[in-house]
């Protein structure tokens, strides 16, 4: 009888104990993994969401609470659509660009998305010029100049990108990447939302955002075809970040007195929060698993040590030495160790992919890195925590343990 | 010959201008009515007030209620001030014969009571959405160069605006480079030219506006994209060339201002250098 033999047998001699103690590791290990992940995956479209737009302000209802910026429009709260146009035509400067937005909630093939209308810059653009005779003494603004002659051809793919988009027909959408892969709807193809059919112009590139699943319609549309009347859930500004800190919000609060006005600083500043309430809640765990998982490997190993004394000296009367004698216990709390890791990482990694967008609101993918972390956790605390008992196990007197009995 | 040379000066800067710019455009100058009658009540008023050469002031209202009240009152009142420079305009969003008008100014959705001022050229030169006060009123009303631009940047056209008269330099240059912009295909439906004369009282105010000196020696062109941003200021002579360059330039360039932009343009908030101003002799 080899090493590895002894240590197998002596695992499943006490199945119930080693079971629950696995299960403990798992269930801890499993946490720590989800949490992670989630936060990896949300921090990361956080940080491409603000690299790609820059300072950006949200005008929202009053009631709604922020928790997380890719489903800001995505509530039952609305505003009045006539505070685009009041912000259209007001003196403010620093206001690059207008996005409204109106969700709803639509049914394809049994699986719900969400369809959103957007309004075009053809909608209101001339109406920035109705800002009188002042306008010609305003400062350039701090996107691209709109010099007119826009090509022919807009491509109206740059909507995931740039938020706006110049043009788009009552009976047109534009299709997310995840939307379109599910359903396998292509540009060109006819689809019919709300007992209307549309024609899909486009097919949007993945963004790894919410977005992915929505299909957007022009607003007055969905607002008649959802009988929502002239309102909006969100209207999202693409703002200047020189006059958004010289107090373009300050002055959207004083134009739309009952919205709530946030800027993607105060977004990202709460998704920080939550990220790192989310690894703090990481580090707790990670502490309980230290505690309470070594706790049970300790108590596990010293019973065992204690049960197997008798066993314990026969093999040292043999002539085993100490080193194999704690090698036995080691190895023991080493698979175990292997498994909670093993396992933890893989039922966290499942938790975190099928759980996270609907928690996080973004698509979570498997983060092999972290396997390793885990193992090295987990193994780590079962080797720490069963190295006293393995050590106390290579020191018993045979002799003294044949008295005993 | 030296005592003739400003009366000669006058008379080929004005023959320059005929035919530099096919159809120049010129304060005050007759123009078609930008409304059709008969198609509603309103554009049949608006028709109406250009014909006379007047601004009409459009009260646009959804529902009779104690604040449009209150708001016509100060609208009546305001528009009594303006004596026969402006025509008063009731429109009722909600009416169905009043659809053509809605439509033509897009306002189904506007916050209501909204007033608009528009010029005899059919351009929007104020709008008070909510908040109408009588003594904002005059603001409406504008010098024709101003309410020429506007009609431009509203049809999002770009607008060169050539201010110069028989006493400033390159004069001569700067309309042939003017021409040769206007003319030239890639911009011709999107771009419209103003001639503006910088000694001109009338127009001081949005002069001042372009920040052109009434009393500037040379000629000035002046760049406008939409809504009415001054993209840039040409002083003196230039180039058919260099005008293309800054509009080339401004187009696809981030950050037109020398000011990084959120987004598409310059993330992180650096510019690369070849995203900057290219565009030679242009002072800003």
């Amino acid at each position: 009888m080899n090493l590895g033999s002894l240590v197998w047998r002596e695992l499943l001699e006490r199945k119930a104990q080693m079971l629950t103690v696995a299960f403990g590791i798992i269930l801890g290990i499993t946490t720590l993994i989800a949490i992670r992940t989630i936060s990896f995956y949300s921090e990361k479209a956080v940080a491409r969401e603000l690299d790609s737009l820059g300072a950006n302000v949200l005008v929202l209802p009053k009631s709604v609470s922020l928790q997380d910026y890719y489903a800001a429009d995505m509530h039952d709260e609305v505003i009045p659509e006539e505070y685009v146009m009041r912000l259209t035509m007001s003196d403010l400067q620093g206001v690059d660009n207008l996005s409204p937005k109106l969700c709803v909630p639509v049914t394809i093939a049994d699986r719900k998305y969400s369809l959103t209308g957007i309004l075009p810059k053809s909608e209101f653009q001339a109406k920035a010029a109705w800002a009188g005779a002042g306008i010609f003494s305003r400062p350039i603004g701090c996107g691209a100049i709109d010099m007119g002659d826009a090509p022919p051809e807009e491509d109206k793919k740059t909507l995931a990108r740039k938020r706006v988009i110049k043009d788009l027909a009552a009976d047109e959408i534009l299709i997310g990447a995840d939307v379109a892969a599910r359903q396998k709807i292509s540009e060109g193809d006819s689809l019919t939302l709300l007992g209307q059919v549309f024609t899909v112009v486009a097919v949007l590139p993945e963004t790894g955002t919410v977005d992915d699943s929505r299909i957007f319609a022009h607003l007055h549309t969905v607002q008649d075809l959802s009988k929502s009347g002239e309102v909006v859930n969100c209207i999202e500004i693409v703002g200047c970040c020189k006059e958004i800190a010289a107090g373009l919000v300050e002055g959207v609060n004083t134009l739309l007195p009952d919205a709530k006005v946030v800027t993607v600083k105060q977004v990202v500043d709460t998704q920080i929060t939550l990220n790192r309430m989310m690894e703090r809640l990481s580090q707790i765990f990670l502490a309980i698993i230290v505690l309470v998982g070594g706790a049970g490997i300790a108590n596990a190993i010293s019973a065992n040590v204690s049960e197997r004394r008798r066993e314990i000296g026969t093999l040292m009367a043999l002539g085993a030495e100490s080193w194999l004698i704690q090698r036995i216990f080691l190895s023991k709390a080493l698979l175990l160790g292997l498994i909670g890791g093993g396992g933890g990482y893989v039922i966290g990694t499942i938790l975190a992919v099928t759980l996270g967008p609907r928690l996080a609101g973004v698509p979570v993918m498997p983060m092999p890195g972290l396997a390793l972390w885990a193992l090295v956790i987990s193994v780590g605390v079962a080797l720490a925590a069963s190295f006293i008992p393995a050590w106390r196990a290579s020191q018993l007197d045979p002799v003294a343990t044949f008295r005993e009995t | 010959m030296l005592q003739r040379l400003p009366a000669l000066t006058v008379v080929l800067w004005t023959v320059c201008l005929a035919l530099s710019f096919g159809e120049p455009v010129r304060a005050a100058e007759a123009r078609p009515n930008p409304w059709p009658t008969g198609s509603s009540p309103g554009l049949t008023a608006l028709a109406k007030a250009a014909e006379q050469n007047r601004y009409a002031y459009v009260f646009f209202w959804k529902t009779e209620g104690e604040a449009t009240q209150r708001k016509r009152e100060v609208f009546d009142a305001a528009l009594a001030t303006l004596g026969d420079r402006a025509d008063a305009i009731s429109v009722c969003v909600a009416a169905p014969e009043e659809k053509p008008t809605v439509d033509a100014f897009k306002v189904s959705r506007a916050p209501m009571p909204l007033v608009l001022a528009i010029a005899p050229n059919g351009a929007v030169t104020k709008a008070w959405p909510l908040d109408f006060q009588a003594a904002t009123a005059g603001e409406g009303i504008v010098s024709d160069g101003a309410a020429s631009c506007m009609k431009a940047l509203q049809g999002n056209k770009i607008v060169l605006v050539s201010v110069q008269n028989s006493m400033t330099s390159h004069a001569g240059e700067a309309l042939e480079a003017a021409a040769g912009f206007l003319a030239d295909p890639r911009f011709a439906q999107a771009a419209e030219g103003v001639v503006l004369d910088p000694a001109d009282p009338a127009e001081a105010t949005f002069l001042a506006s372009l920040k052109v000196s009434p009393t500037t020696d040379k000629a000035i062109t002046v760049l406008l994209a939409p809504p009415g941003n001054p993209v840039a200021t040409f002083v003196g002579a230039v180039s058919t060339a260099t005008i293309v360059a800054k509009v080339t330039d401004a187009k696809s360039g981030c950050c037109p201002d020398g000011k990084c932009g959120p987004g598409q343009c310059c993330p992180g908030g650096k510019c690369g250098p070849t995203q900057k101003s290219s565009a030679k002799g242009v002072s800003k």
